[in-house]
C-alpha cells in the first residue's frame, strides 16, 4: 500500500463549495436538486451548514432521500440569467478505519451467499438490506468485463476486505487520472477500456466490478482536503468535488459492526488516490451511483448556452479560527 | 301450428349452418364455440339462432361494415404521422362471449389481484416488510428499473396507487382462466374496447339484447368520478388557491370544510406522450369520451409545487392527471433526464399532495412476470386468502431452486424477460421453447445461468380458440382477454376494485401462437352476459346541435390549451390555404395557352401567383416564354406539385398540414369532422395516385381531384363554422382563416397590379382575379360585362357587403381580435396596433384621386400594407398565445 495519509486526530474542516451558471439568455423556469449537505455519522459531525442560492428560489425544500441523504429541491420561476449556489459547512472528521484488519473480514464468496435471496419458505437466512447495492444501476450497468477485471483480485476464499483493497491498488496502478477526460455522459465501459478517466469513473468501475461478483458496493460523493498536512502529498481531485467507492465487508463471526450498529462495515476505498478514506475525506452523500447523489443538477427552460464554474475549498480550521 | 313449426325449422337451420361451417380447433386447445359434447355452447347456439339464415348470408357484408367503420372513424393503432400511413385497428366480426357464471370467477379473481398488487406497492413504497420477510426477492424490487426510489415514502391520496389496472387472461385446455401478465403503469385498451363495442353491438342488435350483454358506459364514468372523489377527499392541499400563504391554521381548517371548497370541480387532464405514440388514437378517443382535456407534457408546467395547464387564458390549475405516459418519462428532474415528454417538477408536486397522478408513479415493477410465482404466498401472508385466479405457472430464475427445476425442460416452456429494456439494459423478445432447436436452447440455458435474475420461465399454455368469421367460414383463433379493474375506494377507507364488465379480446394471427396487436393480431368485442339488469347508462353524446353548442359555452367552459390554440389557428390558416390553392390551380389549368400563343404579361402574373403560393418552383420557366414547350412544362410542374411530395408546398402540402393540425386536437373534433378531414387527404392522394411512385398526373385527373377536394373543403369550412364549440379556440381558428385570406388575397392583388394586366389584358385578368376572390357572380350582377379597374377595386377592397373583400377581412379581425383573452400580457386589443382606424384606412375616391391611373399605384401600396399587417398580427398572436418559443428544456448537471 502506498503512503496513506491517515491523520490520527479529529480534524475540523471547513468546506466551501461554489457552483455558478451563466446563461446566454434568460432561463424562464428552473428546477434543481442539490446534494450539498455533508452527511452526519459517528465519524463525521456536521457543526454548521449553510446553503445560499442566488437568486432567491421560489420554493426550497429539504427532505431525506431513500438512502438517508439530505436532498434539497429548489425552483426559480422568475427569469434569471445566472445562478449561484454556495454551500458552506463545518465538519468534524474523526478516524474511521483505525485498526481495521482486512484479514478479519469474511471470505468474499460467503458475502455473496449472505447477499443472495432465499425465499421465505427456505426460512432461516436473514435479509441483508445491503443487497440493494448489489444490483445494477443506471450509471453502473451490469458488465461482465468489469467483473472479469475485478475477479483477478478475488481468489477463492480471500477475505473480502483484502481482495477489495487489492483491487484498489491494481486500479491505481493501471488507470490514469486525466482531468476532464470524461463527462457524466461517458459510459463506464468507455473509461474502463481507455483505462483513464476521473474519480467518478474510477468509483463506477470499481463498483461495477464488485457488483458483477455479487457483492454490494455503493458510491460516495464527497470532498478531499485541499492542502494536505505538512509532508504529505496533495491528493488528486482536491479542488473539486470528489467521489469514491464503498464495499460492504461483514466480519468473521459478526466481528465487524457498522457505525450504525448494522452487521458488517462499509469500507470506503478511494481508487483515485489508492487510499482508504481518512480524515482527509468528507462524505456528502451515498447512493448507488453518481445519478443518485450528483451535487447539483437541474432542468431549465430557455437559457441557451451556459457557462459553468465550480470551486471547492476544504481547509482545516485551527483552534484559533473557531468562534 | 305450421307457422311456429316453420320458424323452428328456420332457426334450427341457422345454428346447423354454423356447426357445419365451423372448423375444429387445434388439438389440445379449449374450444370457445363447442362444448365437450361437440354441440355449440348455449350462448353461441342462441347467437346463431338470433342471427338466422338471412343474417348468416349477410356476415360478409357486415364484416365489410366493420372495416369501413374503422377506416371512417380513423381508428388506428399507429398514428397520423408523416412517416408511413397509419395502421388501421383490426377488429373481427364475431364477439367473444363470456357467460355470467364464468365472469363471476374472473371478476372476483381480478378484483382480488388488483387489491393485492396495490397492497404490495403500498408496502414497497413504505416499510418494505415483504422484502424483509423474504416474500418478495429484492431483485424484483430494488433490482427492477420500475421501482422508483424518489417515490419511496411519498404518500398518495387514499393510499391508492393502482387506479386502473389491466390483466391479460387466457384459458387453458382444462377451461380454467389463468392470469398471464398485468399492466400497472398506464394500461392501454379501454378506448379500443369501447370502440369495439360500439361497432359490433350495432351489427348484432337482437343477439346483443337477447343475451343480456353488460353495458360498459357506467364503468367509464366511474373512472372520472373516482378521480374527482379522491381529489375532493384530499381537500385543502388540492384547492389551496388563491389562499395567501400566511393564513393561520384555523383559517385553513375553516376553508377546508367550507362548502365552496367542496363544490369546486377538479380539473382532470389526460396526459399523452403525443401523436407519435402507437395508441394515440385511444388517448384522443378517451379524452373526448370522458370529457377531459388531452394534454402533452409540454402543455403542463409546475409552479410553486402545483401543476398548471398552459391555456390561452393563462395558467389553469390541474388537480388530477390520468396518464398514458410511462413512469420513466414523467419527470425529467427526478427520473430520466433525457426525456422531453414529461413534466419537470411533477414529483415534487406529488410530494406536496397538490396533484393526483393515476396510476401513481413507480408501479412498473409490478408488471414483472417474475413476481407471479410469489403472489400466492403474499396473498396468504397479507390477507389469509388463496388467489381465486391462478397465475400461469412461472419460475423466476433468480431463485436457484426454481431455476434448477426448469432449466432442463426449456423445450416445453416460454422464456420471458424479468425486466423491461432500459437505456442501459437490453431486453429480449419472449422465446417459446417449442420453436427453438436443441442448440438454441442450450445457448439460452447458458445465458440464463450467466444472469439468472433477468429471466423468468413460464409454462407454455395452449390458448383457447375463439370463433372468428374468415373467408366464409368460422375459423378458431387463439384468444386472450385484457380485463380492467378500476379502483373504487370507499369513504370509510376500505379499498375496493370494480371490474369493467367487458374486455379487450385479442386474437392471434391464424398461424401464430403469440397474441399481439403489434404482430398482426386482431381483436374482438367481449360480451359479458348477465342474468340481472343491464346497465343502460350512456356517456355517448348525441350529435351536436347548434343550440347545444351555445349551451356548452355557458356551462363548464373547457380550457383551451396553448397547444390546442396553436393547432386551431393553423387549422384555420391551412384550410384557407388549401382552398386558395384549389381555386388558383383550377383557374390556371383552364387558362393555360396553347403551345403557340404569344408571350404575355398575364402568364407572367400567373407564374408569379403560382410561385408565391409555393405551387411551382420559381425555377420553372413562365408559360409566356417564347419557347414552344413552355406552357406544357409549366402545366406539368403545376400538376407534379399537387401531391404532398418533398419540397412541394402546394395543395397536397396544405391538406397534410391541415390534417396534422387536426390530428393534434382530435379530442376537440367530432368524429364526423375528423373523418371529413382525413378522407379529404386520402381521396386527394388516391385520385392523384400519390401513393404510387412516379405516377404522372394528367390534367383531366387533376381537374377531377381538385373539384372533389373543393367540395370537401367546402364541407370542412361548414363544419368549422357551425359545428364547433364557439370558445376562444374556435375564435382563433376564425382569425387564422381571416389572416391567411387577408395575406393571400392582398398578395394576389399586388401581383396582378404589379404586372399591370388588369388594364392590358382585361378579359382574362378580370376573370382570374374575380375567380380567386370568389366574387365573379357578385361582380357580374353589379357591373355585367364592364371591366373597369375602379369597379373591380371597389368590390374586392372596399365593399363591406362582399364577404371576400379585403375590408371585410380587416373588419372581422378588428371585431374578433379584442375578444381574445388576456393572458397576463395585457388586453388583446393591443393586437389591433397598426390597424387602420376604420375600414382599410382609405376610400376608393381617395385612392383614385391619388394618381391618374385609376388608383393603380395607390392600390398597390395599400395591398402591400395589408399583407404586412396580416404577417404582423400573425406573429403577435403566436407570441401571445402559443408557448412553443423558449419552451425547450435542457438538463444541466455536475
Amino acid at each position: 500500500m502506498s503512503a496513506v495519509p491517515q491523520a490520527r486526530d479529529v480534524t475540523t474542516l471547513e468546506v466551501v463549495h461554489d457552483t455558478s451558471y451563466r446563461y446566454a439568455s434568460d432561463v424562464a423556469l428552473a428546477h434543481h436538486v442539490a446534494y450539498l449537505r455533508p452527511a452526519q455519522s459517528a465519524h463525521q459531525q456536521l457543526e454548521s451548514y449553510r446553503l445560499e442560492i442566488r437568486p432567491e428560489p421560489t420554493i426550497e425544500r429539504t427532505l431525506l432521500d431513500v438512502f438517508g441523504n439530505r436532498r434539497t429541491y429548489f425552483t426559480l420561476d422568475m427569469p434569471h440569467s445566472k445562478l449561484a449556489v454556495r454551500a458552506t459547512s463545518r465538519v468534524r472528521v474523526g478516524p474511521r478505519f483505525e485498526g481495521f484488519d482486512p484479514s478479519t473480514t469474511l471470505p468474499w464468496q460467503d458475502v455473496v451467499q449472505r447477499l443472495a435471496y432465499r425465499s421465505a419458505s427456505q426460512g432461516v437466512a436473514k435479509f441483508a438490506p445491503q443487497s440493494e447495492y448489489a444490483f445494477a444501476s443506471p450509471f453502473v450497468p451490469r458488465h461482465r468485463e468489469l467483473g472479469s477485471y475485478a475477479a483477478l483480485s478475488f481468489r477463492e476464499g480471500r477475505p473480502i476486505g483484502e481482495a477489495a483493497i487489492d483491487l484498489m491498488h491494481r486500479m491505481f496502478r493501471e488507470f490514469v487520472y486525466v482531468s476532464d477526460s470524461t463527462d457524466i455522459s461517458t459510459p463506464v465501459l468507455e473509461a474502463f477500456a481507455a483505462r483513464r478517466g476521473v474519480c467518478q469513473d474510477f468509483a463506477h468501475i470499481m463498483i461495477g466490478g464488485l457488483r458483477a461478483l455479487g457483492l454490494a458496493a455503493r458510491y460516495v460523493s464527497g470532498y478531499l482536503l485541499t492542502l494536505p498536512p505538512p509532508g504529505r502529498p496533495r491528493l488528486i481531485g482536491a479542488d473539486a468535488s470528489h467521489a469514491w467507492a464503498s464495499v460492504w465487508c461483514p466480519g468473521v463471526d459478526g466481528g465487524l459492526v457498522d457505525e450504525s450498529g448494522e452487521d458488517g462495515l462499509w469500507l470506503d476505498l478511494d481508487p483515485t488516490n489508492d487510499v482508504i478514506a481518512s480524515t482527509s475525506h468528507v462524505t456528502l452523500a451515498t447512493g448507488r451511483d453518481f445519478g443518485d447523489v450528483s451535487p447539483l443538477r437541474g432542468i431549465i427552460r430557455g437559457g441557451g448556452e451556459h457557462a459553468l464554474a465550480v470551486g471547492v475549498t476544504v481547509r482545516p480550521v485551527g483552534a484559533d479560527d473557531r468562534t | 301450428m305450421p307457422q311456429s313449426l316453420f320458424q323452428s325449422d328456420y332457426v334450427q337451420h341457422a345454428s346447423a349452418i354454423a356447426d357445419r361451417l365451423a372448423l375444429p380447433p387445434r388439438e389440445g386447445h379449449f374450444d370457445e364455440l363447442r362444448g365437450s359434447s361437440g354441440a355449440l355452447r348455449e350462448s353461441w347456439q342462441r347467437f346463431f339462432e338470433l342471427l338466422g339464415t338471412d343474417g348468416f348470408a349477410d356476415l360478409d357484408r357486415r364484416q365489410e361494415v366493420v372495416a369501413r367503420q374503422i377506416h371512417e372513424n380513423g381508428i388506428t393503432y399507429t398514428v397520423y404521422a408523416d412517416e408511413g400511413p397509419p395502421r388501421p385497428w383490426s377488429l373481427d366480426l364475431l364477439p367473444f362471449i363470456v357467460d355470467e357464471a364464468e365472469w363471476r370467477v374472473i371478476e372476483a379473481g381480478v378484483a382480488q389481484r388488483a387489491a393485492l398488487l396495490d397492497a404490495i406497492a403500498s408496502d414497497v413504497y413504505g416499510p418494505q416488510r415483504l422484502i424483509a420477510e423474504g416474500l418478495i426477492p429484492p431483485a424484483l424490487v430494488h433490482g427492477h428499473p420500475g421501482y422508483m426510489r424518489v417515490m419511496h415514502g411519498v404518500d398518495v391520496p387514499a393510499d391508492v396507487r393502482l387506479h386502473i389496472v389491466a390483466f391479460d387472461l387466457a384459458r387453458g385446455p382444462d377451461g380454467a382462466w389463468n392470469v398471464i401478465s398485468q399492466r400497472t403503469q398506464a394500461p392501454s385498451g379501454l378506448g379500443y374496447a369501447l370502440e369495439n363495442r360500439l361497432t359490433i353491438s350495432r351489427l348484432f342488435p337482437e343477439a346483443f339484447n337477447d343475451l343480456c350483454v353488460q353495458h360498459l358506459a357506467a364503468s367509464y364514468r366511474r373512472v372520472v368520478d373516482m378521480l374527482e372523489a379522491l381529489v375532493h377527499r384530499e381537500g385543502h392541499t388540492m384547492f389551496d388557491e388563491p389562499l395567501p400563504t400566511d393564513l393561520s391554521e384555523s383559517a385553513v381548517e375553516n376553508l377546508r370544510d367550507s362548502e365552496e371548497m367542496q363544490e369546486r370541480v377538479p380539473r382532470i387532464v389526460l396526459l399523452t406522450p403525443g401523436p407519435y405514440n402507437e395508441t394515440y388514437f385511444e388517448h384522443a378517443y378517451l379524452a373526448r369520451y370522458l370529457g377531459l382535456p388531452l394534454v402533452e407534457g409540454s402543455d403542463l408546467t409546475v409552479r410553486g409545487e402545483r401543476v398548471y395547464l398552459k391555456t390561452m387564458h393563462g395558467l389553469a390549475r390541474v388537480h388530477a392527471i390520468l396518464r398514458r405516459l410511462d413512469d420513466d418519462f414523467c419527470d425529467p428532474v427526478e427520473l430520466r433526464s433525457e426525456s422531453t415528454l414529461g413534466v419537470p417538477g411533477l414529483i415534487q408536486a406529488i410530494r406536496a399532495r397538490h396533484v393526483l397522478v393515476a396510476n401513481a408513479l413507480g408501479c412498473g415493477f409490478l408488471e414483472s412476470p417474475g413476481l407471479n410465482g410469489f403472489l400466492p404466498a403474499i396473498a396468504r401472508h397479507l390477507t389469509g386468502e388463496e388467489l381465486r385466479l391462478a397465475s400461469l405457472p412461472s419460475w423466476w430464475c433468480g431463485e436457484s431452486a426454481a431455476r434448477l427445476a426448469v432449466l432442463s425442460d426449456l423445450a416445453h416452456r416460454v422464456i420471458k424477460p424479468t425486466y423491461p429494456a432500459t437505456a442501459t439494459r437490453a431486453s429480449f423478445e419472449p422465446l417459446i421453447g417449442a420453436t427453438a432447436s436443441a442448440n438454441q436452447l442450450d445457448t439460452w440455458k447458458k445465458r440464463i445461468e450467466a444472469d439468472p435474475d433477468a429471466y423468468t420461465v413460464q409454462t407454455h399454455l395452449p390458448l383457447s380458440q375463439a370463433p372468428t368469421w374468415t373467408g366464409g367460414r368460422i375459423v378458431p383463433r387463439a384468444a386472450m382477454l385484457r380485463v380492467f379493474a378500476i379502483a373504487d375506494p370507499q369513504p370509510d377507507g376500505e379499498k375496493r376494485w370494480r371490474v369493467l364488465p367487458g374486455a379487450l379480446a385479442r386474437i392471434a394471427n391464424r398461424d401464430r401462437q403469440i397474441v399481439s396487436m403489434q404482430r398482426g393480431g386482431s381483436s374482438l368485442d367481449t360480451w359479458v352476459r348477465t342474468e340481472g339488469q343491464v346497465d343502460e347508462f350512456s356517456l355517448l353524446p348525441a350529435k351536436l346541435q347548434p343550440e347545444e353548442l351555445v349551451a356548452a359555452r355557458t356551462t363548464r367552459a373547457r380550457p383551451v390549451s396553448s397547444r390546442a390554440a396553436e393547432n386551431l389557428y393553423w387549422m384555420g390558416r391551412y384550410t384557407e390555404r388549401a382552398e386558395y390553392g384549389v381555386r388558383l390551380t383550377r383557374l390556371v389549368l383552364n387558362r393555360l395557352p396553347a403551345d403557340d400563343s404569344l408571350p404575355s404579361s398575364f402568364f407572367d402574373a400567373v407564374h408569379e401567383l403560382c410561385a408565391t403560393a409555393g405551387m411551382v418552383s420559381r425555377a420553372v420557366p413562365s408559360p409566356s416564354r417564347r419557347l414552344k414547350s413552355a406552357p406544357r412544362v409549366f402545366e406539368r410542374a403545376l400538376l407534379a406539385g399537387l401531391p404532398a411530395a418533398d419540397g412541394n408546398r402546394g395543395v397536397g402540402f396544405a391538406l397534410h398540414a391541415l390534417a396534422r393540425a387536426a390530428g393534434q386536437i382530435r379530442d376537440r373534433l367530432s368524429s364526423e369532422h375528423w373523418r371529413l378531414v382525413s378522407s379529404t387527404v386520402e381521396d386527394f392522394n388516391a385520385r392523384l395516385g400519390a401513393t404510387k411512385p412516379d405516377a404522372m398526373v394528367t390534367g383531366a385527373v387533376a381537374r377531377e381531384a381538385l373539384e372533389h377536394v373543393g367540395t370537401q373543403l367546402y364541407a370542412i369550412t361548414g363544419a368549422q363554422t357551425d359545428r364547433m364549440t364557439r370558445d376562444d379556440g374556435w375564435r382563433l381558428l376564425t382569425i387564422g382563416r381571416q389572416i391567411e385570406r387577408l395575406h393571400t388575397m392582398s398578395n394576389a392583388l399586388t401581383i396582378m397590379l404589379e404586372h399591370e394586366v388588369l388594364q392590358s389584358e382585361r378579359e382574362r385578368a378580370f376573370a382570374l382575379v374575380l375567380g380567386l376572390f370568389d366574387s365573379t357572380i357578385t361582380y357580374r350582377s353589379l357591373y355585367q360585362r364592364r371591366q373597369e379597374l375602379p369597379a373591380l377595386l371597389d368590390l374586392l377592397i372596399f365593399d363591406d357587403e362582399n364577404p371576400r373583400a379585403l375590408v371585410t377581412m380587416v373588419d372581422v379581425l378588428r371585431k374578433e381580435l379584442p375578444r381574445l383573452p388576456d393572458t397576463g400580457a395585457g388586453p388583446a386589443s393591443a393586437l389591433l396596433a397598426g390597424f387602420p382606424d376604420d375600414g382599410v384606412g382609405t376610400t376608393l375616391p381617395a385612392l383614385v384621386e391619388r394618381d391618374d391611373e385609376g388608383g393603380h399605384g395607390a392600390a398597390l401600396a395599400l395591398t402591400g400594407e395589408l399583407a404586412a399587417l396580416a404577417r404582423r398580427v400573425s406573429n403577435d398572436i403566436a407570441l401571445r398565445y402559443f408557448s412553443i418559443v423558449g419552451d425547450l428544456w435542457q438538463t444541466i448537471a455536475r
